[in-house]
């Protein structure tokens, strides 16, 4: 009975921070170029090599004197313009990979957590989660609080998930709100709590 | 540095090309562009059957340089036979074309080309050119060279083709699904009638055509070039590498840097400020040879004169073909 109560709770928990950690951080997409290598793992490091000779060439160029070295300067430009033609194109490539690679994740969690909820909602149906006080609550309400199948006087399995649902809805809307406040704001106070 | 693989120093290359159909001359203000376009057009003539030089630069120069008054009519230049000249002026033809348009009162179309002028940046003087490419392509004229405006002004210029074609393409795909309900509209309200939507989508559709038709002709190396002007300084080559750079993604040809008003002391002179440039314009020059190993570099000297008139600009183009050889160098 307990564990009914825990073991939604916690799905419930898992469901919104998979999503806050979808949503905010490259957790996610930084696992998947670590573990499996793909097209996207090669473009990525290839625009971090890109990045770099970029730089590079910008450094060269602040160190050659465009008036007395005109022509070594130009070609650096040159190069250097091809660069970032070509460094744009590439994060332009990886941005999309990414969206599709969140497009597939956040379908593969919809789809887990939806056949894992429905499982429990209807294998427990007929459970009580928890009993409530004898005649604290007026007849209609405790059919509804046990709706659909579970005893009368009792906190359904359906009733506990939607409550659980609102209640870490509510929560994981209040850290993505700290997480992400303008700049301006003390950056340490939103993520240190 | 291997001689062998530097090109010739010339612009014979150019009146050599009898395909050649546009040629622009482009480059800062100030370094000669009209007189090295104009002296380009003299020498072309002695070589085709007729050519005509363009001045788009609202600062009409070629009149000063003929010394003879030139309009919106190609004209014939005094003393050549095979040789005519004409200067517009890319914002004035657009307000012909305004006006031409607001033909009848309360036309809602003609304030919807004055709006369209001012939507699009440089689509006005796109315009303006494709209506001056009209009439330079009904003329038969083998050469066209193009005086242009200074760098920026330039590029934009030859940028338009694609721009206008990518916009107006757009719009005409618009109104073959909305036409038939603007002139509906329009007509029952009575303004202007149904026939002036139909009429100005086929001005358009017309002057999409011409200006492909351009594109594709200023793409092709086989009948257009630019030649690129400047002179031995630092922000008119650093201007140069950023134009060439800016035509090679435009897709424009270009393989000529005319070098103008290079200065040779003679030996021994005790002129200072002739050293210290010629040692100045040598370094900037040396750097060019190394830069451009694929182009005609031209030098021209700095005369002790102003290149003006026939006789003068015919002296003078002779330099573009025949590299000049400097007397006594230090």
């Amino acid at each position: 009975m307990a564990t009914l109560l825990i073991l939604i709770f916690v799905l419930a928990c898992v469901w919104q921070l998979s999503g806050i950690l979808l949503k905010l951080s490259p957790l996610f997409w930084k696992l998947f170029l670590k573990i499996a290598p793909s097209q996207a793992s090669t473009d990525v490091d290839k625009l971090r090599k890109q990045q770099a000779e970029v730089l590079r060439i910008r450094k060269e160029m602040t160190t050659t004197s465009s008036q007395d070295e005109f022509a070594k300067w130009a070609k650096l430009r040159r190069e250097h313009d091809k660069r970032v033609a070509e460094l744009e194109k590439l994060s332009e490539e990886v941005a999309s990979q990414r969206q599709k690679f969140n497009q597939v994740v956040s379908s593969c969690r919809w789809l887990i957590f939806s056949l894992a909820a429905a499982f429990i909602q209807l294998w427990y149906r007929k459970e009580p989660v928890f009993w409530l006080p004898r005649d604290l609550l007026p007849n209609y309400i405790e059919w509804g609080l046990a709706f659909p199948q579970a005893p009368r006087g009792s906190v359904s399995v359906n009733v506990w998930s939607t409550c659980a649902a609102v209640v870490t809805g509510y929560v994981s809307k209040w850290i993505e709100a700290k997480t992400t406040r303008p700049i301006p704001a003390q950056p340490a106070a939103g993520t240190a709590k | 540095m291997a001689d062998l693989d530097e090109l010739e120093p010339t612009l014979q290359n150019i009146i050599d090309q009898k395909s050649l159909r546009w040629i622009f001359v482009g480059g800062k203000g100030g370094v000669g562009k009209t007189t090295t376009s104009c002296s380009l057009a003299i020498q072309l003539a002695r070589a085709r059957k007729n050519v005509l030089i363009i001045s788009t630069d609202p600062a009409h120069n070629l009149s000063d340089a003929f010394g003879q008054k030139f309009g919106k009519e190609a004209r014939k230049i005094d003393g050549f036979d095979n040789l005519s000249a004409m200067e517009i002026d890319p914002s004035g033809s657009m307000q012909e074309l305004l006006e031409s348009n607001e033909s009848g009162t309360g036309n809602p179309l003609g304030g919807m080309m004055q709006d369209l002028a001012f939507s699009i940046p440089g689509v006005d003087e796109a315009m303006s050119f494709a209506e001056v490419l009209k009439q330079v392509k009904s003329m038969s004229y083998d050469t066209i060279v193009f005086d242009t405006a200074p760098t920026g002004h330039t590029l934009r210029f030859l940028q338009f083709p694609t721009v206008l074609e990518k916009a107006l393409g757009k719009l005409s795909q618009l109104s073959g699904r909305f036409g038939p309900m603007l002139n509906g509209i329009m007509g029952a309200q009575g303004l202007g009638g149904g026939a002036n939507v139909d009429e100005m989508l086929q001005k358009m559709e017309s002057m999409r055509e011409t200006i492909s038709e351009v594109n594709t002709q200023f793409k092709d190396p086989e009948m257009t070039t630019f030649v690129c002007v400047c002179i031995a300084e630092f922000l008119s080559l650093y201007e140069t590498e950023r134009m060439i750079q800016e035509l090679t993604s435009y897709e424009i040809d270009t393989h000529c840097i005319v070098v103008n008003q290079l200065l040779y002391p003679k030996k021994g002179s005790e002129c200072e400020q002739c050293n210290a440039r010629r040692k100045m314009q040598k370094k900037y020059l040396d750097q060019m040879v190394e830069l451009y190993e694929d182009f005609n570099v031209v030098k021209m000297p700095l005369l002790t004169e102003e290149v003006r008139g026939k006789d003068k600009l015919e002296k003078f183009s002779e330099m573009l073909i025949h590299p000049f050889v400097p007397p006594d160098v230090e």
